[in-house]
């Protein structure tokens, strides 16, 4: 990552406007992949205040989705939905083929849930704790194995829960999620408090459940994670969804380049930020090589951050 | 409702009670207070400090002896002695109406009567209060000695004893003299423990399992398994009604083993405890937090005590009473645990119990398949 002392600086209105769409078309999948997610014109409410408005959108079938928004956009209240945890004002939401919450009881044994807060038993060894909800999924034991050896977690298997750290439980949850080889799996901050080891296992079990099959909806705050794993990203804002594509094309669709240089002239300092994209400033670069003695000349890209910045930006003005 | 789930959910609240030990300390705890009561003697109970009691003397015909026995009352105790044509009434009631004593003193009286040979025999008869005769042995110490020296030579001397005629006590008298010990008895104390055990078993540790599990989100993870609502319901029910049935089976089996063949018992048992844990899930349900959990349960509990306190005070409390299952529970655990109680003599009682129970529990059903776990 280039260091980057002025990116509160770099300008966040677009250069391009933001593709003008439909909200429904938004959200809609790209791909001729069989959808697995379908929400429609979401709605909740909690009293006066609406929290999901009116979202539209759609998850293939092994899809690695990414759901994004600033704290309060209605993440977390759109999971809720989808697990049943909610019953939304208006709209439909269909997962795996069963409408929710009407069909939530046969949905449930389809879908995995990874909260952003651990839920064991924390009396009970991790081993314990996956050994029940394999017999609850009725999943050989074998598997228990597997998962535990899958997010290294075998040493500490016959450990009781409440002697583990953030991040083992964090581990242990996602153990917990994929006993039953769940068709879709939500998860909520699903690297929070994981040490760079550890997120890279997980990311890469991300990996290959997507690449089995398994429909992957996360959220996260972690942009860099966005960008390296995501297929698809949503980016949600109070409550609506402002665009959603791979993490690429948000970069290539919103970035702008700028050139930030800085030169002695006189005994001070001058810094210029130059926007490649406009004629007169590319020039200006030009010129400041040709006539300065410039001891700093970078080019700044957006990153997904940026990209993420200014459209939930944009869309609070 | 599929036994299999059932199995596994029950088995998670035994393991769990496993690693919580000291929540069986209670039910234990009461167990062995039913192992003392029904293992040791009842303590005699002092009552309130009042006067020594006295020892009266009465004579039937006079004697030298007699006087010189009346010349030398003991100092350490008091004796009233006096003629029996001198007891206060003889006038009016004649020397055949038997002698009532004031409460608690004891009485000798020596009578003259000839035997069938016609040599007449001093009949020395003690009367004592209570059940105790060696009240009567301080007296019987000083007495004896007295009369020896002035004894008639060759007189015969028989000593009687026998429980005195009490004079009969009011209502109002027999009430003040009484103390709560008189009132506790082995039933009482029984239904009390029972009901403990079961308030404990069924209410306050349910709620306090699963506020637990709301607060810490394995509720929530139970529920997106293929366990159902009812299922996971189902299963606490089951545990804490079996854990609630040993506790009360242990107290019944130590104190009145005999009440445990009754249908009547297990009846009010399960009815009961079907109760109270539906109590605990209407609490642990819409009690946000596991403290506010337990806290409600504890109010919960003391409102039951004022209400059966006011009910005896004002009548609109009296008809509350008689919607709280709890106010049957008590009487018909005490009368099975006093003797056989048939089930169609309390039949009414059940019903009512029943018809409560059942509001309560499709109240705590209800609420927990909406929220329980949200």
């Amino acid at each position: 990552m280039p260091d980057s002392p002025v990116k509160t600086d770099l300008p966040l209105q677009a250069s391009q406007p933001v593709r003008d769409v439909s909200p429904e078309a938004r959200g809609a999948l790209p791909t001729s992949r069989e959808p697995m997610i379908e929400i429609e014109k979401l709605v909740v409410r909690f009293g006066r205040f609406t929290a999901v408005n009116e979202l539209s959108l759609s998850v293939g079938k092994g899809e690695l989705f990414g759901f994004l928004g600033p704290n309060g956009a209605g993440k977390t209240t759109t999971i809720r939905v989808l697990i049943g945890g909610q019953q939304p004002a208006g709209g439909r939401v269909t997962v795996a083929g069963y409408r929710i919450p009407a069909e939530f009881a046969r949905a449930k044994s389809c879908f995995g849930y990874v909260p952003d807060t651990e839920n064991h038993m924390d009396e009970f060894t991790g081993r314990e704790n996956l050994e029940l909800f394999a017999s609850l999924y009725e999943v050989p034991k074998s598997r228990v194995d597997d998962a535990l050896a899958r997010l290294e977690l075998t040493e500490a298997a016959d450990v009781s829960v409440g002697a583990y750290s953030k991040g083992m439980r964090r581990k242990l949850l996602i153990a917990r999620e994929i006993l039953h080889r769940p068709r879709v799996l939500y998860l909520d901050e699903p690297t929070a408090n994981l040490d760079a080891h550890s997120t890279e296992l997980v990311r890469d079990l991300l990996r290959e459940l997507a690449a089995d099959g398994t429909t992957v909806f996360l959220t996260t705050h972690n942009m860099e994670e966005v960008e390296q794993v995501c297929d698809r990203v949503a980016i949600l804002c109070r409550g609506e969804l402002i665009d959603s594509d791979t993490p690429t094309n948000f970069i290539t669709r919103h970035s702008r380049r700028f050139v930030q240089t800085q030169y002695e002239r006189d005994g001070e300092v001058v810094r210029e930020l130059l926007d490649l994209d406009v004629a007169a400033e590319r020039d200006r670069v030009a010129e400041l090589i040709r006539t300065e003695h410039c001891v700093r000349v970078h080019s700044q890209e957006f990153d997904f951050e940026d990209v993420f910045l200014k459209l939930t930006g944009q869309a609070f003005g | 409702m599929r036994s299999s789930m059932l199995r596994i959910l029950v088995a998670r609240e035994v393991r769990r009670l496993q690693k919580n030990p000291t929540a069986l300390m209670l039910i234990g705890l009461l167990a062995a207070v039913a192992l003392l009561m029904a293992t040791s003697q009842p303590v005699t109970q002092q009552k309130a400090a009042g006067p020594a009691p006295r020892f009266w003397l009465v004579y039937f015909h006079r004697a030298p002896w007699i006087e010189h026995v009346v010349e030398n009352l003991p100092e350490s105790f008091e004796v009233v002695a006096m003629a029996r044509e001198d007891v206060p009434g003889t006038d009016r009631h004649g020397l055949d109406q038997p002698l009532a004593y004031p409460q608690g003193d004891h009485a000798v009286e020596v009578r003259m009567a000839p035997d069938e040979n016609g040599e007449p025999v001093i009949h020395v008869v003690g009367r004592f209060s209570g059940s105790d005769p060696t009240v009567l042995d301080p007296f019987w110490a000083w007495f004896w000695p007295t009369t020896t020296s002035a004894f008639i030579q060759g007189a015969r001397l028989e000593q009687h004893v026998v429980p005195r005629r009490q004079a009969p006590k009011s209502a109002a008298q027999t009430l003040q003299e009484a103390s709560v010990a008189d009132f506790v008895t082995p039933e009482l104390i029984g239904a009390v423990l029972l009901l403990i055990v079961q308030f404990f078993a069924c209410c306050h540790l349910l709620v306090s399992f699963t506020s637990q599990d709301r607060e810490r989100g394995t509720l929530m993870a139970l529920t997106l398994s293929p366990a159902t609502s009812s299922e996971i319901l189902a299963a606490k029910f089951l545990f804490h009604l079996g854990l609630s049935l040993v506790g009360c089976v242990a107290i019944v089996a130590i104190l009145q083993p005999a009440a445990l063949l009754q249908p009547t018992l297990w009846t009010v048992l399960l009815l009961t405890s079907f109760g109270l844990m539906s109590v605990g899930t209407c609490i642990s349900t819409f009690a946000r937090t596991q403290a506010a959990a337990g806290l409600l349960a504890l109010c919960y509990m003391l409102a039951g005590a004022v209400l059966f306190y006011l009910s005896t005070k004002f009548s609109a409390f009296g008809v509350l009473k008689q919607c709280v299952f709890e106010n049957y529970s008590f009487p018909l655990l005490y009368r099975s645990l006093k003797a056989p109680l048939p089930l169609t003599a309390a039949l009414t009682h059940l019903a009512t119990m029943g018809a409560l129970v059942a509001v309560w529990f499709t109240l705590a059903r209800s609420s927990f398949i909406r929220f329980g776990w949200k």
